[in-house]
């Protein structure tokens, strides 16, 4: 892991901290550079494109439902993108739509890596009856089929944005907690922690400051595993129906609302479908990227 | 690691893959006509299901006392010779000669008083209480002739035994199968029993909720007012996804389908072998609001929230741009064509301005959050929900099953809610606004004054005495704003373009009357 890499190497030039060898690595990787570029845009267009593009997604106007999209004959560039079933411009609910796709993954990613590294590492580093308990708790969560489980609160609770983050955060920890796990158990018996243990550092003093920095490299990479994951998952339940609230967007409910119209107009199922696809690929090759790049000796 | 992913995209591309199209034997070189829908179909006993598709089998597979002829709206008799008015609360039909059930068995006064004795008791299970919760009794004078006894005055009596109370042999329902019930009890279903008829068609397959195929009755007797049947076999199919009916009534495989969204219309029509056509229908939508109180203390209870309401949804720009040809906006609370629905009432023209002026009088100068319930075409749900929006009314929308929202609506717990109602397509005021106003489990309004006049309405048997009754009860409605009308439905068949087949304003499709050309 890391750890390895921060070995001083017998190369002539001046030695690199292992983050400088990483990024360095990092972009010199083909996937980075084509996944890092899509998703720079996505995350772009999802923050600035509001204010480039400042009609409200949630307007509705039903004498000019259905536009066609500028590159067909009859497209003008009031609506580029054309507009949807309620004459919604749709060019401003595909921004909208990055937005909460992009929230929706940042948040549970962070909500469930908070969970499952804290479990993970407890359950590492403790070892014994809490181990035990913890991958119990890890069994449980394995055992439940996600999608459905969603399916169930959401249509209990009923779909909102925040409800959506929580329910998706809560279900999609599991992978942070095994890798966690196994990587603190390799961690704990090494001659830094012990010597942290012997100079009588605190628990919390050992594990944030001597730990967790060495568990970055494999956290990033579930995290990106787990980014594309909610992505999907927010974009199953919205197209189920079950997902954010109207007259809030997202790309499976754009997908969903334009399923109706596949035979006449397709371009109103590629307009979501395409960027959401090509969300969910950046991030992967990013993922891909990062597990070489922290690795110590090329692929792991 | 990547098999979780995979298995979420795959349940996200679950819902957007098309069925397999089956190998279809449709068209006029087969002499069979297949038509579908989404539904699924459980039961074909009208009794015990009243879904529209069960509703269009029952007119090919099955006669009624009465019938309503779908291109001129004339009532004729039809397995009835004739019927009088002995009094108020007696009518009495003479039955006609020389009628078979498709067993063979010939038709006679003893099926008909078993057929309306068995579905007017009270634990019948029959799912439409109106068409025979108004029947005391049913007598047998003598083998061709039988008296309803009524329970009071029933003038919509005719129109409920048109079409929709089929007649079925004596000891019909004897074999229902019993299945555990509620509470442990065991209960027969009745809906089990393949209905026995006298229509212009027989059974021949019922696969539930996949087909049902029809076979010409060649013994229909010969002076039937619905005329003789044309084409051989008629073939139900469920297909859930819209996008594959139309993609199979384009190949071939299909020959009629309904629901054709209004903006796909004009390309399907071109199209060179689909014909299109639009036709309204009598299902109406409308926002249920609880002026009672009965989910508590609500804006809803105020007058000025509800006529905010009214004034803030462009029901035109609904109805025209949105539902479609077939579709009117409304006025009054039940569908123009009617027997009593007076649309001399007070109108709510589309006017934000007003709704956002009458808010702040009633105290909510900012709006309110409220919850929208719905369970029918999310996409007129959520027009409305952006008109209320605009006006500062958020709704939280609860989009529904039926199944799911039939519970706590009926349970009084629904403060607002957007409903469609198709009054099983029976012509007369008492279907539509006595079924929500009447003082039933789906009445919000709870209003003394209207409940009495509906009343009298629904009981009396003078045609003028009874306008002026719903007129008066549909105007108080309007005026108080208890309920809103937003607009009637129109439907969009497409078929074969080699057949030749009426599209009437019933929501119906009479099959029996269609031809190849």
């Amino acid at each position: 892991m890391s750890v390895t890499a921060a070995m001083p190497t017998d190369v002539p030039r001046a030695p690199q901290s292992p983050g400088a060898v990483a990024l360095r690595r990092l972009l010199r990787h083909g996937n980075f550079r084509i996944g890092g570029t899509i998703l720079g845009l996505i995350i772009l267009a999802a923050i600035v494109g509001p204010w480039l593009w400042p009609l409200d997604p949630a307007s509705q106007d039903l004498g000019h439902r259905l536009a066609v999209p500028v590159w067909s004959a009859k497209g003008t560039w009031l609506h580029p993108f054309g507009t949807d079933q309620l004459g919604r411009d749709y060019l401003a609910r595909l921004l909208q739509g990055a937005r909460v796709s992009l929230t929706i993954g940042f948040l549970t990613v962070l909500l469930s890596g908070v969970i499952g590294t804290g479990l993970g590492v407890a359950a590492g580093y403790f070892g014994g009856r809490i181990d035990v308990a913890i991958n119990f708790l890890i069994t449980i969560r394995l055992t439940l089929p996600v999608v459905l489980v969603a399916l169930v609160v959401v249509a209990v609770y009923g779909g909102s944005l925040p409800t959506l983050i929580v329910v998706i955060g809560l279900l999609l920890w599991d992978r942070f907690a095994v890798v966690t796990r196994s990587a603190t158990q390799q961690l704990a018996s090494r001659d830094f922690i012990i010597s942290a243990q012997a100079i009588g550092s605190s628990i919390p003093r050992i594990l944030f400051v001597e730990l967790l920095p060495n568990l970055i490299g494999p956290l990033v990479v579930v995290a990106t595993i787990e980014l594309a994951h909610a992505v999907l998952l927010e974009a199953a339940l919205s197209f189920l129906g079950l997902g954010v609230k109207p007259p809030l967007s997202s790309w499976g409910l754009m997908v969903a609302e334009a399923k109706n119209q596949l035979l006449f107009r397709p371009w109103m199922i590629a307009i979501p479908g395409t960027p959401l696809v090509a969300l969910v690929l950046a991030i992967n090759l990013v993922g891909d990227a990062i597990r070489d790049a922290v690795a110590a000796d090329g692929r792991a | 690691m990547m098999n979780k992913n995979i298995w979420a995209a795959m349940a996200f591309a679950a819902g957007a893959v098309c069925l397999a199209p089956q190998a279809a034997m449709a068209g006029k070189s087969n002499d069979t006509l297949t038509w579908a829908t989404a539904s699924e179909v459980d039961t074909i006993d009208l009794y015990y299901q009243n879904l529209r598709e069960v509703v269009i089998m029952a007119h090919q597979m099955c006669d009624t006392l009465m019938h309503r002829d779908p291109r001129t709206g004339e009532y004729k008799p039809l397995l009835a010779e004739s019927f009088k008015w002995v009094d108020d609360k007696t009518l009495e039909f003479k039955l006609r000669h020389g009628v078979k059930f498709h067993n063979g068995k010939e038709l006679n006064a003893e099926d008909v008083a078993y057929t309306f004795n068995h579905a007017r008791k009270p634990d019948s299970g029959v799912v439409t209480r109106l068409l025979v919760d108004w029947i005391e009794n049913v007598e047998v004078v003598s083998p061709d002739t039988v008296r309803f006894k009524a329970k009071a005055p029933t003038p919509a009596a005719i129109e409920y035994l048109s079409g929709i109370t089929p007649v079925y042999p004596k000891g019909h329902y004897d074999n229902a199968p019993s299945v555990p019930g509620a509470a442990g009890k065991m209960r027969r279903d009745y809906g089990a029993v393949v209905p026995m008829c006298t229509g212009p068609y027989k059974v021949k397959e019922f696969k539930p909720g996949s087909s049902v195929t029809l076979v010409k009755n060649t013994d229909y007797f010969k002076d039937s007012p619905k005329g003789q049947p044309s084409i051989g076999t008629l073939v139900y199919r469920t297909i859930p996804d819209t996008e594959t009916q139309v993609a199979e009534l384009v190949t071939g495989g299909l020959d009629w389908i309904w629901g054709v969204p209004p903006e796909n219309a004009k390309q399907l029509a071109s199209m060179e072998n689909v014909t299109v056509k639009a036709a309204p229908t009598t299902r109406i939508s409308f926002l249920s609001l609880d002026a009672a109180g009965r989910s508590g203390d609500t804006p809803m209870k105020k007058q000025q929230v509800r006529e905010a309401i009214a004034y803030a949804i462009d029901r035109k720009a609904i109805s025209h741009d949105l539902v479609g040809e077939g579709s009117e906006p409304l006025v009054s609370m039940c569908y123009p064509a009617q027997f009593g629905c007076s649309t001399d009432v007070k109108d709510y023209p589309y006017n934000p301005q007003k709704a956002k002026d009458l808010l702040k009088e009633a105290g909510f100068p900012d709006g309110f959050e409220i919850p929208l319930y719905a369970y029918r075409d999310r996409p007129y749900t959520e027009a409305v929900a952006n008109y209320l929006r605009a006006v500062g009314i958020k709704t939280d929308l609860r989009f529904l099953q039926w199944k799911a929202l039939r519970g706590p609506l009926q349970e009084g717990k629904v403060a607002m809610a957007h409903l469609s109602w198709g009054s099983q397509g029976v012509l007369d005021a008492s279907a539509s606004v006595s079924n929500y106003f009447e003082g039933s489990v789906d009445d919000y309004a709870r209003d003394e004054e209207v409940k009495k006049w509906l009343d009298a309405a629904d009981s009396t048997i003078d045609p003028n005495k009874r306008k002026e009754l719903y007129g008066k009860a549909l105007k108080k409605i309007a005026d108080k704003a208890y309920f809103v009308p937003l607009f009637s439905y129109g439907r969009t068949y497409a078929f074969n373009k080699e057949l030749d087949i009426p599209v009437t304003p019933d929501e119906l499709a009479h099959f029996y009357l269609a031809k190849w050309k």
